[in-house]
Parts: structure tokens; sequence; C-alpha cells
């Protein structure tokens, strides 16, 4: 029976290989190759501009957040912000500004560890913005 | 230059050699298209379809562990992807009538073949191969085209090795029988 079944898969393999298989259209291997390299050459640049990107998003980032901090911390400190020696004409601009922020946020207090909190998922939340935005492929210099 | 194996192109690949994967490229692009077109039914995404699978291979090909033969491996990767651009989990099978009474002699179907001419002959094949749905027709292909074993084409497949021999038998029915039949008409179409 064995031999019955080898007998006609030698008939049958020999017979429909006169089909032949399917070939894809002229230049395929050279346009997969060109595809790869096309690639490749893209990454190393993906990567230096957000190697560069990065910085700056950190850079913007600590930015804000030291200014949040500073702010938070004028408002909820009975400090005088600056001395009025130093400038008379900016000073007392700043210093009606910080005031109307602490009349208008009397009863704001955060404690230190939800400010850490709030300052991680923000990080967090523009490095995935990042990373995506990479993936996707779109220009990143014009478009946040 | 010896025609050396898939493993020897395979570390000049990983050594960053892009000519080597041309190579490979070259030697496997046919099955890949056919697995491809047979189950999409469209050339154009079917041509798309098989770049994809090489671009997909060459970015995991530091993950291929040669387990199994990279032909396997490559042709898992053109089966998975083609099945999920249909976004079917299962092919629709036909209900075909595998109770074939078996009123066939392969010497006699051989000698019958063997008095047609070529073009005849691969006419028969093409109308034969139509009729198969997507499943049939990859079993087919791997089976007879690329030889694979029942274990390569359960690996590929997805299905258990017992599976595939039993759709196996059934198409090898299934196939004298069509022969069969598509030469007596063929005979009656000389005879008219």
């Amino acid at each position: 029976m064995i031999n019955n079944r080898d007998n006609t898969d030698d008939f049958l393999k020999g017979f429909i290989q006169k089909s032949g298989l399917e070939s894809p259209s002229d230049g395929f291997t050279s346009r997969v190759i060109r595809k790869i390299e096309n690639e490749v050459a893209e990454q190393p640049l993906q990567m230096n501009i957000y190697r560069k990107l990065r910085s700056w998003y950190i850079v913007i980032f600590s930015g804000i957040a030291a200014v949040a901090y500073t702010v938070y911390y004028f408002i909820h400190s009975n400090l005088q912000f600056i001395s009025g020696d130093y400038d008379p004409m900016i000073i007392p601009v700043f210093k009606k500004l910080f005031l109307s922020f602490k009349e208008l946020l009397p009863g704001l207090k955060v404690s230190s560890f939800t400010v850490v909190i709030i300052l991680a998922i923000t990080g967090l939340f523009l490095i995935d913005r990042l990373i995506n935005k990479f993936r996707t492929r779109k220009n990143i210099l014009f478009s946040l | 230059m010896m025609d050396q194996g898939d493993n020897f192109y395979i570390d000049k690949v990983l050594k960053n050699d892009l000519n080597a994967y041309s190579v490979l490229v070259d030697r496997h692009k046919d099955m890949v298209y056919s697995i491809a077109l047979k189950i999409l039914k469209n050339r154009e995404d079917a041509e798309e379809l098989a770049q994809d699978v090489f671009m997909k291979a060459y970015q995991s090909l530091k993950s291929f562990k040669r387990e199994s033969k990279f032909s396997t491996w490559l042709y898992r990767i053109a089966y998975n992807s083609a099945i999920s651009k249909t976004r079917k989990k299962q092919f629709i099978t036909t209900d075909l009538d595998y109770n074939i009474v078996e009123n066939y002699s392969i010497d006699e179907i051989k000698e019958d073949v063997e008095r047609l001419s070529d073009d005849e002959q691969k006419k028969i094949v093409n109308t034969i191969l139509e009729k198969l749905n997507p499943e049939e027709s990859i079993l087919i292909t791997l089976f007879y085209f690329s030889e694979k074993t029942t274990e390569d084409i359960s690996i590929i497949t997805g299905l258990s090795q017992s599976n595939v021999k039993v759709r196996l038998h059934r198409l090898r029915k299934r196939l004298l029988t069509e022969v069969q039949s598509q030469i007596q008409k063929s005979n009656k179409e000389i005879f008219r």
C-alpha cells in the first residue's frame, strides 16, 4: 500500500510540477534589497534626531518643572520675591503677579510627593509622544 | 561557484552582507509569492505581501534559531502574514466530496496522461488547481512543489501532522479522480 502511495505521489509530483510556481514581477529582488537599504539608512538618522530632540524635551520639561516649583514655593512662603532695590521697573510687575496667584489659590496645598508624581507622569507622557512620533515618522520639527 | 545551502548565506547576512540576502530572496521568492497568491488571489497584493515577508524575515533573522530549515521558517511567515491579511483565522473549506469511489487505476491514468502533449497536460493541471480552495492549494504546493515533509507542512500551517496526512491522503484521491475526469472530457472534445 505504501508502494502504491509512493507511486501515486511520484506521478502527481511530476504531473503537478508541469504547472510551475508563480513568479513575482521582474526586479522583485532588487526592490526588496532597496527597501531594506532604505530602512537601514533611516535608522541612524532617526537616532541622531531623536537624541537631539530628546535633550530639548528634557531641557524644556526641566524648565517648566523649575518654574512650576518656584511659583508653588513662593505662593506658600512668606518670603519677599526679590529685593525691591534690584530693579524698580521689573520687580513690582513680578511681585504683583505672584501676589495675585497667592490670592487666587490660597487654599492650594500639595505635598512634595504628589508634585513628584505629577512631574513623573508628565515626563513619561512627553517621552511616549516622542517615541510614537518617530514610529509614525512624522516631521517632528513642525508638529507636536 | 558551488551552490551553497541557506545557512551559508544566513551567516553572511548576519555579518551585514546584503548581497547574500539577495541570493536567499532569489531562491525563495517564487514559493513565497505563490503562497501569498493562493491565499490572497490578487497579484498586486501577493507581491506586496511577498516583499513584506522578506522584510520581516530580514529583521527577524537574528532570532532564527535554525531548529527548522530556513525555507520552513520563511514559508511560515508568508503563510501567517497572508492569513492575517485576509483576517480569517480558518480557511473556509468547500464541501468537497471526499467519499470518492476509487474506480481508477494509477497505471491507467499514467498511460492516459502520457498520451497527451505537454500543453494539454499543463492545461489539465491548471484547471484542477483552480478548483482547489486556498488551503488545499497550499498543501499541494508545499508537498509537491517544495517537497516539504508532513512535519514541515505542520509547522508552516499550524495544522497537526496527522491532520496534514489525512488531508493529503484525501487530496491525492481527489486529484486522481479529477485528472481522470479531465482526460475523459478532453478525449470527448477530440472525438467531436
